[in-house]
C-alpha cells in the first residue's frame, strides 16, 4: 500500500527579505552588498552508538559517598562513617534531606566505614522498604528514615550520559529523544516546520528521506547537515499509523549587513540587528547625513555640525 | 589481451576504497565542573589503554574537589560511559602520575604532596589500606592548587625484576632520583644539585603549572617522546607575579642501550647522564659543548630518526630576522652516532626563507621511517600590505627515504593563500600524523577556531614512469561539527584498531571521535 504524502507550507522564514528594488539597485550600481554568512555545516555522521552502561540492581538510595578521611595525605586519618560526596537529584536521599558533607555513621544499626558497605546494604534491600540512617551533620547526630525505591525508578538524567532529549533549534526547531526503533518528537517551538507539517508531539520518526534513523543525535545531525530551507521527507508513525511527510526545514531570514554605493550611500548593520549605520554623501572627512543606531540609542547627524540623539537609557544612582 | 586486461581494469575500478569501511563514533564525557586533563594509559596492564580524566567537580557537592576518573574500552573498542573507578584526590596533592610501583599487575597511581610521594592502587576503592608512602622529603612544589591537576611524567621504567619504576622528582634543593623495591619505601639513588633545578625553561607541547612558595611556575613536558629544548625565556601571561621556572631535563635513551638516560643543559652545552646500575648518576657522563653551527634562536627536538634506538635531534635555527622581513630558518638534522649527540657537521640541512615554520615528524607513508612535515608561513611585505594582505601557507612533506635522513626535495607541496577575508581559514590546527581512513597513509586533521574538525586525505598516485605524485584532497573526507578545542586536539589511536582517533576537550566536555572499522 502506498503511503500518503503531504506537502507542508513554506515556513515564513524562507521569504526573501531583501526588497527587489534593492537588488536591482545593487545590480545597476555595482556596489558592494553582503549579507550575514551561514556557518558551514557538517555532512551526516553515522549512527551514534549508545554507550554501554552497567544496569542498576536492587534498591536505590541516591547517595554517592566516600571514606570519611582527613582529606590530606600528609596527615591521613579516618573517622567513623562515610561522607556524602553527592546527592542524586530527586532521589530518596534528597527527599529525606541529606546533603553533601553529611556523614552517615550507621545504616539500620550497622556501623559504616566503607562506602562499598553502604552500597551493598542498600542493594540487598527491597524497594519500598525503609532504612534507618544515623547521620552526623556538624556536631549533631540524628536518625533519618529513608524509603528506598527500585533501581528502575531512579530519576533519569540524574547521572552522566542520560540526556532527556536533544534540541535542534536550527532546522526542525524541535526536541527529540530516543524511542524504540525511531526518534520521538517531544517538544517544538511555535515556528517549528515539523509542527507546521502536521507531526503531533509524540510522533516517532523512523526515517529521513528513506534512510532509517535510530537515535535522536543521528536525526539532529542529519537535519543540521541539510541546507536551511531544504526539503526532507520524514517517515513517522503515530497512533498505529505510518505516514510519509515532505516538509521544508526552517531557514533563518537573511539580513542585509552591508550596502555601499561609493560616496553616495553607505549602510552597514550587525547580523543580529543590534546596530546599524547609514551615511549619505560620505566625503570621508564629513558626510551630509548620517544615522546610527546602537541598541535603543539613535543618533542623527547633519553635516557633522548638527547632531540629535535619543535613547532609552536611564540614570541610576 | 583485452580479455585479460579488461576484467583487471574493471576489478581495479570496482575495488572498494578502504576509507568506505571506516566511520567515527562520537563519545562525550561531560562533567559537572571542569576538565583539567585527559590521558590514555594502560593502567591495568592488559595491553589496551584506559582513559583517565582529571576533573574538578562542584555541582551537588559540599565543596569543589578533584577527581580522577578511569574509563575503560570494551571489547568492541567502545568507551564505557560510566567510569570504572573514580578516585577523589586529597586536598594536599600537587600532582599525580602513573608508574609500576607495587608487585601487583598493572600500574599504580602516585600522588605528590609537599612532603613527598605516595603510591595508590587504582584497582581498589578508597584510601584505607591502599595508600603507602614512597618518598619523604621536602618537595619543590609545596603549594597544592585545587584549580589544577598536572601530570608528572618523569618516570623511569625499571626493567629489572624486584625493582619498581624510579621517579625523578623536584625536591626543595634539587632534582632527586628515587627508586627501590616494589611496595616498599624508596631510597634516593641520585641527587642533582640546586643549580640544575633553577635554570632555563625547556619549552614543550604539554604545559602544566604548579606552585612553590608564592610563585606559580610553569612546568613543561613533552608528549610525543621527543622534547623541545628552548633557549630563550618564554614570556609569561602572568602580570603581577614573579616568574620562576625550573628546568625540565629530558629522560630519553641517549646511547641506545635500552636504558633511560638523562639529558640536561649545562650552560650552553648538553650534559649527558648515562644510566648505570639501575640509576642515573649525579655526575654527568659527558658534556657536549654547543657547536658553532647552532647559532641563533634554537629549538631542539629529540627523535629516533634512524631507528637504532638512540635519540637523534632536529634543531630549528632561526636567524636573520629583522623587522617585518622573512627570516632564514634552518632545520638541522643531527644523527647520534652513539657517542655524541652533536656531530661535527649536521647530517642534513634544510633551509627555508619564511616568517615561521612549524614541523613535525611522523611516519606519513607508514614505511617505518619518520618523515618530516613542514608548514611554512610567509607574511606579506609592507608594500604588499598596502596593496592587499596576503598570507601564504605551504605544507611540505620530506619523506624519510634513501641515504640521507630525509629526501632533499619535498614529495608534496600544498600551497594555500589567504587574504584578509579568508584569514580565519588559516587559523586552524593541522595534524598530519595518523592514518584515519585505513588507506595506509596519514591523513590531515584540521580543527578551526570554532572547534569544527575536518579530515582530508593524503593521496599518492604512481606515475607511468615510476614517479609519484602526492597531494592533499581539497574536499574534506569527514567533517564533524563537534565543538572541540583548537588548543588541545590530539590525534592518536587509542582504541587499538590501527586507525587514528581524535580527542579534544573544552571546559566541561571531553570529546572523543573514535574510529570504527565496519568491514570487520
Amino acid at each position: 500500500m502506498r503511503q500518503p504524502t503531504q506537502r507542508a507550507p513554506v515556513p515564513p522564514g524562507r521569504r526573501p527579505v531583501v526588497a527587489l528594488g534593492v537588488v536591482v539597485l545593487v545590480a545597476l550600481t555595482t556596489s558592494a552588498c553582503s549579507s550575514a554568512p551561514l556557518a558551514p555545516l557538517p555532512v551526516p555522521l553515522p549512527e551514534v552508538d549508545a554507550w554501554p552502561a552497567a544496569p542498576q540492581r536492587g534498591a536505590f538510595l541516591g547517595l554517592h559517598t566516600e571514606e570519611n578521611d582527613s582529606r590530606s595525605l600528609d596527615a591521613l586519618f579516618f573517622e567513623p562513617g562515610v561522607r556524602v560526596a553527592r546527592v542524586v537529584e530527586n532521589s530518596p536521599a534528597e527527599g529525606a534531606g541529606l546533603t553533601a558533607g553529611d556523614v552517615v555513621l550507621e545504616i539500620d544499626g550497622h556501623p559504616l566505614t566503607d562506602p562499598a558497605e553502604l552500597e551493598a546494604r542498600v542493594a540487598e534491600r527491597a524497594a519500598d522498604t525503609t532504612v534507618a540512617l544515623t547521620v552526623r551533620r556538624g556536631d549533631a547526630v540524628f536518625d533519618v528514615p529513608v524509603r528506598l525505591v527500585s533501581s528502575g525508578d531512579r530519576p533519569r538524567g540524574a547521572d552522566v550520559g542520560a540526556p532527556l532529549w536533544l534540541l535542534d533549534p536550527a532546522r526542525s526547531r524541535a526536541g527529540w529523544n530516543d524511542a524504540g526503533g525511531g526518534v520521538r518528537l517531544v517538544s517544538a517551538s511555535p515556528g517549528s516546520p515539523v509542527i507546521a507539517a502536521g507531526l503531533p508531539l509524540g510522533a516517532v520518526v523512523t526515517a529521513i528521506d528513506g534512510e532509517s534513523v535510530r537515535s535522536a543525535r543521528a536525526l539532529v545531525r542529519r537535519l543540521q547537515a541539510r541546507d536551511p530551507g531544504a526539503d526532507v521527507t520524514l517517515t513517522w508513525r503515530h497512533a498505529g499509523a505510518e505516514t510519509v511527510t515532505e516538509l521544508a526545514l526552517a531557514d533563518s531570514p537573511r539580513r542585509v549587513t552591508e550596502f555601499d554605493v561609493p560616496i553616495l550611500w553607505s549602510y552597514s548593520a550587525d547580523p543580529d540587528g543590534d546596530a546599524a549605520r547609514l551615511d549619505i554623501i560620505d566625503l570621508w572627512l564629513f558626510s551630509l547625513f548620517s544615522y546610527e543606531r546602537v541598541g535603543g540609542e539613535r543618533t542623527w547627524t547633519l553635516l557633522e555640525f548638527f547632531e540629535f540623539s535619543s535613547g532609552t537609557g536611564q540614570l541610576a544612582e | 589481451m583485452i580479455r585479460l586486461v579488461l576484467p583487471l581494469l574493471l576489478a581495479v575500478a570496482a575495488a572498494p576504497d578502504a576509507a568506505d569501511a571506516v566511520s567515527f563514533v562520537e563519545h562525550r564525557v561531560t562533567v559537572d565542573g571542569e576538565i583539567f586533563d585527559r590521558q590514555f594509559v594502560d593502567v591495568d596492564g592488559d595491553g589496551t589503554l584506559e582513559l583517565v580524566v582529571a576533573v574538578a567537580t562542584r555541582k551537588g557537592t559540599d565543596r569543589s574537589r578533584r577527581e580522577l576518573r578511569i574509563h575503560a574500552f570494551d571489547d568492541a573498542g567502545r568507551l564505557q560511559a560510566e567510569p570504572r573507578r573514580s578516585i577523589v584526590v586529597m586536598d594536599d596533592v600537587t600532582t599525580y602520575g602513573f608508574a609500576d610501583l607495587r608487585s601487583e599487575p598493572g600500574l599504580e597511581l602516585f600522588f605528590m604532596t609537599p612532603s613527598g610521594v605516595f603510591s595508590y592502587s587504582p584497582t581498589r576503592d578508597g584510601y584505607r589500606d591502599n595508600i603507602a608512602r614512597l618518598v619523604e622529603t621536602p618537595m619543590f612544589f609545596d603549594v597544592p592548587d585545587g584549580g589544577s591537576m598536572p601530570l608528572w611524567r618523569y618516570v623511569l621504567p625499571s626493567g629489572t625484576p624486584g625493582r619498581g619504576d624510579a621517579l625523578l622528582i623536584a625536591e626543595k634543593d634539587g632534582f632527586g632520583l628515587w627508586g627501590g623495591a616494589p611496595d616498599g619505601p624508596y631510597e634516593r639513588l641520585s641527587h642533582f644539585a640546586d643549580e640544575t633545578v633553577a635554570g632555563a625553561l625547556f619549552e614543550t607541547r604539554e604545559r602544566s603549572s604548579m606552585s612553590a612558595g608564592r610563585d606559580r611556575m610553569r612546568f613543561d613536558f613533552d608528549a610525543s617522546g621527543g622534547i623541545l629544548l628552548e633557549d630563550d625565556e618564554i614570556p609569561t601571561l602572568s602580570l603581577l607575579r614573579t616568574r620562576r621556572s625550573i628546568r625540565s631535563p629530558a629522560l630519553v635513551d641517549v646511547d641506545g642501550d635500552g636504558r633511560i638516560d638523562m639529558l640536561d643543559r649545562d650552560q650552553d652545552g648538553l650534559a649527558v647522564h648515562l644510566a648505570q646500575d639501575g640509576a642515573i648518576p649525579a655526575e654527568a657522563s659527558r658534556v657536549e659543548p654547543r657547536p658553532e653551527y647552532l647559532d641563533g634562536k634554537i629549538e631542539r627536538t629529540l627523535f629516533d630518526l634512524d631507528g637504532d634506538g638512540d635519540m637523534d635531534m632536529v634543531a630549528k635555527v632561526t636567524s636573520g630576522s629583522e623587522g617585518l622581513g622573512p627570516a632564514l630558518i634552518r632545520l638541522l638534522v643531527l644523527i647520534n652516532d652513539g657517542d655524541r649527540l652533536y656531530p661535527e657537521t649536521p647530517d642534513q640541512v634544510l633551509r627555508f626563507e619564511a616568517h615561521e615554520i612549524r614541523f613535525q615528524l611522523s611516519d606519513v607513508d607508514r614505511d617505518g621511517r619518520l618523515d618530516l612535515v613542514v608548514a611554512k608561513y610567509e607574511m606579506p611585505s609592507l608594500l604588499d600590505v598596502a596593496t592587499g594582505f596576503e598570507l601564504r601557507r605551504n605544507q611540505l612533506i620530506f619523506l624519510g627515504r634513501g641515504e640521507t635522513p630525509f629526501e632533499r626535495q619535498p614529495s608534496m607541496r600544498n600551497e594555500s593563500i589567504f587574504d584578509i577575508e579568508s584569514l580565519q581559514a588559516a587559523l586552524v590546527g593541522r595534524y598530519l600524523e595518523e592514518d584515519l581512513s585505513g588507506d595506509g597513509l596519514a591523513d590531515l586533521v584540521e580543527i578551526d577556531l570554532d572547534g569544527r574538525i575536518s579530515v582530508r586525505r593524503l593521496q599518492r598516485d604512481s606515475g607511468w614512469f615510476g614517479g609519484e605524485t602526492w597531494s592533499i584532497d581539497d574536499q574534506a573526507w569527514q567533517r564533524f561539527d563537534a565543538r572541540g578545542s583548537i588548543t588541545n586536539l590530539v590525534v592518536r589511536d587509542v582504541n587499538a584498531d590501527g586507525l587514528g582517533d581524535m580527542i579534544s576537550h573544552r571546559r566541561d566536555t571531553l570529546l572523543l571521535l573514535l574510529s570504527r572499522r565496519t568491514d570487520r
